[in-house]
């Protein structure tokens, strides 16, 4: 038997952008175990809800996350919307599903372009990249803010979009889509890129339903899971929603899943947009969550399933708020996907499960 | 909205409950700690495709609870997120970080019965050990 040795990785690792360490015991170049570790940039927000009322606190939510921030302050709106029974306007739940969709769509192209960089192609870094600053511009257009939105809030949405401009969105889009098209096409056949991606970093179907993944992971296991195909908020309006999934169970599986819900997406906002109702963006919500009351919700982030939890208290801070972000329970499985893999590949599997430390550690 | 499934059960019952559940084909969701009094309140939450089901149990301080990880691996993570934060303790989890998951700069801060936390939530200024 070979020797084995222990390789620290991470947290600063040049195809890491955020802070995660695993101990990787080595024997013969392939990995036998990985044991990780977090915790490098742990903000005990969860605790700041006893000191900011619930409904300033959706801006903290926001801030969990710089690439999921409206996501969490939606997934928290709901929460305390379903805590409150908080009845919020149609055209508020369209708002809703288009920026989320949209968040979708920037998350995705960040992630296919850190993945290009982390297998050094850098042309198909950048192009993901400019692709992605036009969704950021239809951010700044219709919230003022690229990263943090502070468009929603508990009982709908701040800002309204006019018919007009959601329009312009959909042309946008639609250019945008012609373009993304060719990265597709590079992404799925490349030879470069399938070389460094198929058959790594292979989680089966077994293994997933064994270790709870969620989200794009678990799909490119071939488990159809997807919250929006329960229907929820918005989600309920849409015609036919079937998930994106893969049964190819390996790195490029995932990457095919993720660049295919790019597409989704954009007919999702499209749809949206032709249906979207005339009316208000906004339920006024007075009163304070009940002493003892209790809820729960779940949203898919662009990574994943979230979860969240409310718990009352009778005054205007919360007694409790949780997150569990799809990067925490992801976090298993992609531990067991590195097991037998080359040393070489870990770093390309890390970023396959798209791993988002600051929502994990909150 | 997802549908706001809550059981109340005893800590002898945590083990019986969650091996049903996984025997059934349900998946982890989440397994996180509140205040209720002097003691923690563990909520632990399963789903299966649009279901979503809630254990609750009172925890208090010293009590032993008994890990979930052996059964669904990826619960590790939340048990030492538990332990760090509210000072829970759990018997046989598969990958234990003995209290040192999270590095915080007070000891099990969101715990009820925790001094530091207690002056924090009073806007003191914090005694740090």
């Amino acid at each position: 038997m070979a020797d084995r040795t222990v390789i620290p990785f991470g947290p600063q690792h040049p195809v890491l952008p955020e802070p995660v360490h695993l101990d990787l015991v080595i024997e013969d170049e392939k990995v036998i175990e990985a044991i990780p570790q977090v915790g490098f940039i742990h903000r005990g927000l969860e605790k700041l809800v006893e000191k900011r009322d619930y409904k300033s606190f959706v801006y903290i939510t926001e801030r969990i996350c710089g690439i999921c921030a409206f996501g969490h302050s939606l997934g928290y709106s709901e929460t305390i919307e379903a805590l409150m029974a908080v009845e919020v306007p149609p055209r508020a739940l369209f708002l809703r599903v288009i920026w989320h969709e949209l968040s979708r769509i920037h998350s995705h192209l960040l992630w296919m372009g850190c993945l290009a960089d982390g297998f050094g192609y850098e042309n198909l870094f950048m192009q993901c990249w400019r692709l992605r600053e036009r969704v950021l511009d239809i951010f700044e257009r219709t919230t003022g803010g690229r990263v943090i939105f502070s468009a929603v809030n508990v009982g709908g949405v701040n800002h309204d979009i006019s018919n007009e401009d959601l329009r312009g969105i959909v042309t946008i889009l639609e250019d945008m889509k012609d373009e993304y098209q060719v990265l597709l096409k590079t992404f799925l056949l490349d030879k470069s890129v399938l070389s460094r991606l198929k058959g790594v970093g292979v989680l089966t179907k077994e293994k997933a339903v064994e270790y709870g993944v969620v989200g794009p992971f678990v799909r490119a296991s071939g488990i159809p899971d997807d919250i929006r195909n329960f229907g929820y908020g918005g989600y309920g309006y849409l015609e036919d929603f079937e998930p994106v999934v893969s049964d190819d169970c390996d790195g490029h599986a995932r990457c095919m899943v993720r660049a295919r819900e790019v597409l989704q997406s954009i007919d999702i906002i499209k749809e949206m947009v032709s249906k979207i109702p005339d009316g208000e963006i906004m339920t006024k919500v007075k009163g304070s969550p009940a002493d003892g009351s209790k809820a729960v919700s779940r949203l898919e982030q662009p990574r994943g399933e979230s979860f969240y939890y409310a718990k009352g208290n009778g005054t205007k801070f919360l007694e409790r708020f949780r997150i569990r972000t799809p990067t925490s329970i992801n976090i298993p499985g992609m531990v067991f996907a590195l097991q037998g893999c080359d040393l070489a590949d870990v770093p390309l599997n890390i970023l396959t499960i798209d791993p988002c430390i600051s929502c994990t550690e909150r | 909205m997802d549908p706001q499934v809550y059981k109340n059960i005893e800590l002898v019952q945590f083990m019986s409950e969650v091996t049903g559940y996984k025997e059934r084909g349900w998946r982890f969701v989440n397994l996180c700690g509140s205040s209720v009094g002097d003691q923690v309140e563990l909520l632990c939450s399963f789903a299966l495709d649009n279901q979503l089901e809630n254990l609750s149990m009172l925890v208090s301080n010293g009590e032993q609870v008994p890990a979930i990880s052996p059964l669904y691996p990826s619960a590790f993570f939340f048990e030492n997120e538990t332990r760090d934060l509210f000072g829970v303790q759990f018997e046989g989890t598969i990958i234990d970080f003995a209290g040192r998951f999270y590095p915080t700069s007070v000891p099990t801060p969101m715990n009820p019965t925790s001094v530091e936390a207690e002056a924090w939530g009073k806007g003191e200024e914090v005694p740090r050990g």
